[in-house]
């Protein structure tokens, strides 16, 4: 029997599930998917859709969004479920939003409130599902990626059964306290969070929030290649692309692990914080500052105890606290502060702002230069989708 | 690629059909296509007497999108032959790319119209036809 979906049926689903938004493509999702989900004979996939809502407060739509399921009898997915979600677009403008409002998730930890009210919206058609079933999988892609991540941790804490999340292109759902405790419930042997290189949308929003997981086991970091378009990384089909070999045969999970581009060392974030070169702002160099900034912050936090209290209602946005705790670190001990330093003089020489000798580091300079960093960060996302159409 | 065609996607490439019924040349066949991506656009053929029947491909410019939403265009092929409706293509295209319908392969499909449609895996998207192709 089988424990988890391989990698392209899982790409599969996440693909497949933007048909059921639209009736005229709906029945062939049926079509394609009858031999392996229990979809009776309802075309219309009334009994297994889950409906929701996105959007503002003033203009919510609601539609089809996700697809719910047991494996079908005799089927490799016998005794198992299915949750597919559907990246959708009206959540993409929270994901850039400097003001991101955070709300507390039931089970515990700060997350996107955009997420959280999409997520909210069709929790209750959750369904219940066979006694026989020992597993549910969960499943999306972008948005999709971050509503199964909310759903697979709900899952966890309310139905006792093993739980699976698979995300193709995730933002990152919420602060480290939600991240990590997410990340222990379902287990990190049951995570696999797929992103590419290049894609812009994993890297938002930015700093506090983390990903399930930041590293390690259930981080399948893809390449994307030289490609004149590397925002089309983020797109659901060359996701799918990217689960089968040269010859077009699905891989496996090994297999994925092992097309790892290398990662950011400890030590080339030295270098690259200790470099005095100029650099451009590009993905590349928006993700090396990303890891720049989370190795910056991880040593302020383990060396000197400094908590980030994020929760509770507060004037001031996650950037300004951000900037507060790199001003804090700046007042400790060298080894320590010549860390943020280093690190603030390269987010500005990224973003072309000129650093005097001997200027002060004000609160409010860093603050500036977090602020137009996630501005640049931001710009890189809105370009993905221009380039996308 | 024209100037004018850049930031255009393909909602449906040009596609060429051979459709027959039990064999047979589906003479004179009333095709109907409906592709929706931002709305919803459709038009209408006719094959000839030897069932061959072109439909051209369909290009749209996204006036709106600043954010990278995935693309999905909902794709279905009606054909009406000696009184009866046949739904041979249905597919959700996932890609603006010319031919990601069929991964890249040009649209060049015989469409046996009594053939029951199935869904097609090798694409890894929502793809269930009758039509066949090299």
């Amino acid at each position: 029997m089988m424990s988890e979906l391989d990698p392209n049926f899982a790409a599969r689903l996440a693909s497949g599930v933007y048909a059921v938004k639209n009736e005229k493509t709906r029945g062939a999702f049926h079509t394609a998917f009858k031999n392996y989900l229990e979809l009776g004979e309802d075309k219309k996939l009334q009994n297994t859709g889950l409906t929701g809502k996105t959007g503002g407060i003033l203009l919510q739509t609601s539609h089809m969004m996700a697809v719910a399921a047991e494996g079908k009898s005799g089927s490799s997915y016998q005794d198992q479920a299915i949750i597919a979600i559907k990246g959708t677009a009206s959540l993409m403008d929270g994901l850039t939003d400097l003001n991101a409002g955070l709300k507390s998730a039931k089970t515990g930890g700060m997350v996107h409130q955009g997420f959280l009210s999409a997520f909210n919206s069709f929790v209750d058609q959750l369904p219940q599902f066979s006694t026989n079933i020992h597993t549910i999988h969960c499943v999306g892609h972008s948005l999709g990626g971050a509503l199964a991540t909310l759903t697979a941790d709900w899952l966890k804490s309310h139905s006792g059964r093993q739980v699976k999340l698979y995300t193709f292109g995730s933002p990152r759902v919420g602060l480290e306290y939600y991240a990590s405790k997410t990340g222990r419930r379902i287990g990190a042997s049951n995570i696999y969070r797929v992103y590419h290189q290049t894609d812009p949308v994993p890297m938002v929003p930015t700093w506090p929030f983390f990903h399930v997981p930041d590293g390690g086991e259930g981080d399948f970091l893809l390449p994307s290649g030289l490609h004149l378009k590397p925002w089309e990384f983020h797109s659901m089909d060359r996701y799918a692309k990217s689960t089968r070999g040269e010859d077009n045969q699905p891989l496996d999970w090994p297999k994925l692990k092992s097309r790892r581009p290398q990662d950011f060392l400890d030590s080339s974030i030295e270098a690259w914080l200790k470099a005095e070169g100029v650099i451009s702002f590009s993905l590349n160099t928006a993700r090396l500052l990303s890891a720049a900034i989370l190795w910056v912050v991880k040593k302020l936090v383990n060396l000197t105890g400094i908590a980030v209290v994020m929760a509770g209602s507060t004037t001031f946005t996650l950037l300004d606290r951000l900037a507060m705790l790199m001003n804090k670190g700046l007042q400790l001990a060298e080894d320590i502060s010549i860390w943020v330093l280093r690190l603030i003089r390269r987010m500005a020489q990224m973003l072309g702002i000129a650093l005097r000798d001997g200027a002060e580091m004000t609160l409010h300079f860093i603050r500036q230069v977090f602020i137009q960093a996630h501005h640049a960060v931001s710009e890189l996302v809105r370009q993905a989708g221009r380039t996308l159409h | 690629m024209a100037v004018l065609d850049i930031g255009k996607a393909y909602t449906f490439s040009g596609m060429n059909l051979k459709i027959t019924h039990d064999g047979n040349p589906a003479a004179n066949a009333k095709v109907t296509r409906i592709v929706e991506w931002q709305k919803e656009q459709v038009d209408e053929f006719t094959a000839d007497e030897h069932g061959y029947v072109a439909l051209p491909e369909v290009k749209e410019r996204s006036l709106s999108q600043l954010l990278p939403v995935q693309f999905v265009v909902a794709q279905v092929v009606n054909v009406e032959f000696e009184g009866k409706e046949y739904e041979i293509w249905v597919n959700s295209k996932m890609s603006p790319d010319k031919n990601s319908e069929l991964g890249g392969h040009p649209l060049d499909l015989k469409c046996e119209l009594t053939r029951e449609p199935v869904a097609i895996e090798d694409f890894d998207t929502i793809l269930v036809t009758n039509c066949q192709w090299n």
